[in-house]
């Protein structure tokens, strides 16, 4: 997959429209709330372009910097009791809709750990660095909910 | 490489978020720290702290087996009450016709009617957490609901309501989902191990009884046979085998259509129905729970009888140590006891006999002036398997006029709600769990919905 660099704002207007229907689908495939998804992805944006050239590799950071946000709401929220508006991918009656349901039986760092491989085609160690885990840990987790999901959608080609 | 499953999530449609994006990064207040990963420090000081806990574990548990080999009983998040009553707080709002269930070591209760007259359900719901024994709100579900089955299984809440509409909450996420439309109306639900079986009230001619399944799994409905006969009330328990129904239909002047309660069975593997032996029991209101490969069932005038599936035979029926009351009975399975609740009078059937439970809501009552005598207060009551214990939503009565007259479910009824525990409570058991997975176990007059 290719790889974005650069450090100028119309290269980021470049990245947003390379990368920021890929990323909502990822973050959205991980965190399955439209809000949480929205924000993650703004904010993530918003603060690359404030960075601005202090980002070496601002595809991967996005990435990273939206996960991140995305978790610690779903962190956040799960702790104090909040809104959450859950149904959207329910009345979803096809593909894209089996999938989600299938990943949200997935614990939290197995779902990101697989959307991360199969969706965003990061390696291992990138992976390592965004979820600030062991590249073993990562391979578990890439194997476990690889296995489960064969299981959930036996029909699928998942590798 | 990427599978070509994960390529279908670009079937999803995508926001556009560059206004957003503009907005949040010409305010750099707006900007918020990114929450970070646990790091490689914290993740040696937490395999330290680890491995010092599993070596303190392992010498306790080894001082442990040494002195007792019984198994260690699992965390109790009601450690805090003792046996018999506790009275815990009320949660912030609580509506008639609310649904009660536990699941993920806490309370839920949520939706009922609002309106002073008329039903308006509500789609608002409270959670308690019995570690912290607070009440907080959740989110407002897909849709608004009043007297809903609910069926819990693993950390999830499935409400069933009127018009085959459910929903399912998920505890550990505090989020709801909608589910879709059951192929009937759902007026008895319970899990089976591998899906929900629920089943439908006969709604008069044309409009029989009917059964589907839900699979949590794979989301969807099935319709399977239908049972042999109507009915419009009816306990519903899973015996690990088979889905036991004791059943009657009741007329517009609670008149039953057989004398006593009859009986049959779903066999899901074979997909299909069976007579049982019927009861000696009035069906006017009668309940039912399972209890160590026994049907354990009473009716409102205190007949009881248990029913072993294996030889498909009824006990000789004999009476509860309680007084009569023409009113709802109810009962489940809480831990290794059958719990009983007639009318404010409970019981507790426990190795072998039933036995009167006394104390806590049981002996407040209030002086009627028409009946020249004191009457219990707590009249009716929601039985939630909740772990080790169990919790009962309360309602009182009311005394009408100057001639004090108890009144049922009048405006101003008192609500309380309890936990009990019953005494000397074995540790969580698998059937406890199995328990609390299949509640409405409540067979009850028909009453005319609104």
């Amino acid at each position: 997959m290719r790889r974005t660099t650069g450090t100028s704002e119309s290269d980021l207007g470049e990245l947003y429209r390379q990368e920021s229907g890929r990323l909502w689908r990822g973050v959205f495939a991980y965190a399955q709330d439209r809000a949480v998804t929205d924000d993650a992805v703004a904010e993530a944006f918003a603060q690359c372009l404030r960075r601005g050239d202090a980002i070496r590799d601002r595809r991967a950071w996005i990435w990273r910097a939206a996960f991140r946000l995305a978790a610690g709401e779903l962190r956040a929220r799960r702790i104090t009791g909040p809104l959450v508006d859950g149904p959207v991918l329910d009345q979803i009656d096809d593909d894209p809709g089996r999938l989600l349901r299938a990943l949200r039986t997935l614990p939290g760092n197995q779902r990101a750990a697989v959307i991360l491989r199969f969706y965003a085609g990061y390696g291992t160690d990138e992976i390592a660095r965004m979820l600030g885990m062991g590249r073993a840990t990562v391979r578990v987790h890439i194997s476990r909910g690889r296995k489960r999901l064969r299981e959930l959608l036996p029909e699928e080609d998942i590798e | 490489v990427t599978g070509r499953t994960f390529e279908t999530l670009d079937r999803l449609e995508v926001p556009d978020l560059r206004r957003d994006i503009e907005r949040r990064r010409r305010v750099p207040d707006e900007l918020r720290p990114i929450p970070k990963p646990p790091t490689g420090g914290r993740r040696v000081t937490a395999a330290l702290l680890a491995l010092v806990l599993f070596a303190a574990a392992a010498a306790f548990g080894l001082r442990v087996w040494t002195r007792d080999p019984q198994p260690r009983p699992v965390a109790d998040p009601w450690s805090w009450v003792g046996e018999g009553w506790t009275r815990i707080a009320d949660p912030p709002e609580r509506h008639a016709g609310a649904t009660w269930a536990w699941a993920a070591d806490h309370l839920l209760v949520w939706g009922g009617c609002t309106g002073a007259t008329e039903c308006d359900p509500t789609d608002e719901g409270f959670i308690y957490d019995a570690d912290t024994r607070t009440w907080s709100s959740v989110p407002r579900a897909p849709r608004p609901g009043s007297d809903e089955q609910a069926v819990v299984v693993g950390d999830r809440i499935y409400l069933f309501g009127r018009g085959g509409f459910g929903s399912v909450f998920d505890v550990a996420s505090v989020a709801w989902a909608e589910l879709p439309r059951a192929p009937i109306e759902p007026d008895h639900a319970v899990w089976i191990g591998s899906g929900i079986i629920v089943l439908q009230d006969a709604a008069g001619p044309g409009t029989g009884s009917a059964t589907a399944s839900y699979d949590p799994t794979t989301n969807e409905w099935q319709l399977l046979a239908e049972p042999p006969t109507d009915f419009n009330v009816a306990t519903v328990t899973w015996t690990g085998q088979e889905v036991v129904v004791l059943h009657a239909l009741l007329n517009d002047r609670n008149v039953a259509a057989s004398p006593t309660v009859d009986a049959m069975s779903f066999d899901p593997a074979a997909g299909r129905w069976w007579a049982l032996p019927r009861t000696a029991l009035y069906p006017g209101s009668f309940a039912s729970a399972y209890l160590d490969g026994r049907l354990y069932a009473w009716d409102y005038v205190t007949r009881w009888q248990s029913f072993d599936p294996r030889t498909r035979e009824w006990s000789p029926h004999a009476k509860l140590p309680v007084d009569e009351a023409e009113c709802y009975v109810s009962g489940v399975t809480i831990g290794s006891v059958v719990f009983g609740w007639n009318c404010g009078a409970p019981a507790v059937f426990d190795s072998g006999t039933w036995e009167a439970i006394r104390g806590g809501p049981v002996e407040e009552t209030i002086y009627s002036k028409a009946y020249g005598r004191k009457i219990g207060v707590w009249r009716f009551a929601d039985l939630v398997p909740a772990g080790d214990v169990l919790v009962l939503p309360l309602t009182g009565i009311t005394l009408a006029g100057g001639d004090g007259e108890a009144c049922y479910g009048c405006p101003g009824s008192p609500e309380s709600l309890w936990v009990y525990r019953p005494p000397s409570s074995e540790p969580r058991a698998e059937r406890s769990r199995l328990a609390s997975a299949s509640r409405g176990t409540r067979g009850r007059m028909r009453t005319t919905r609104s």
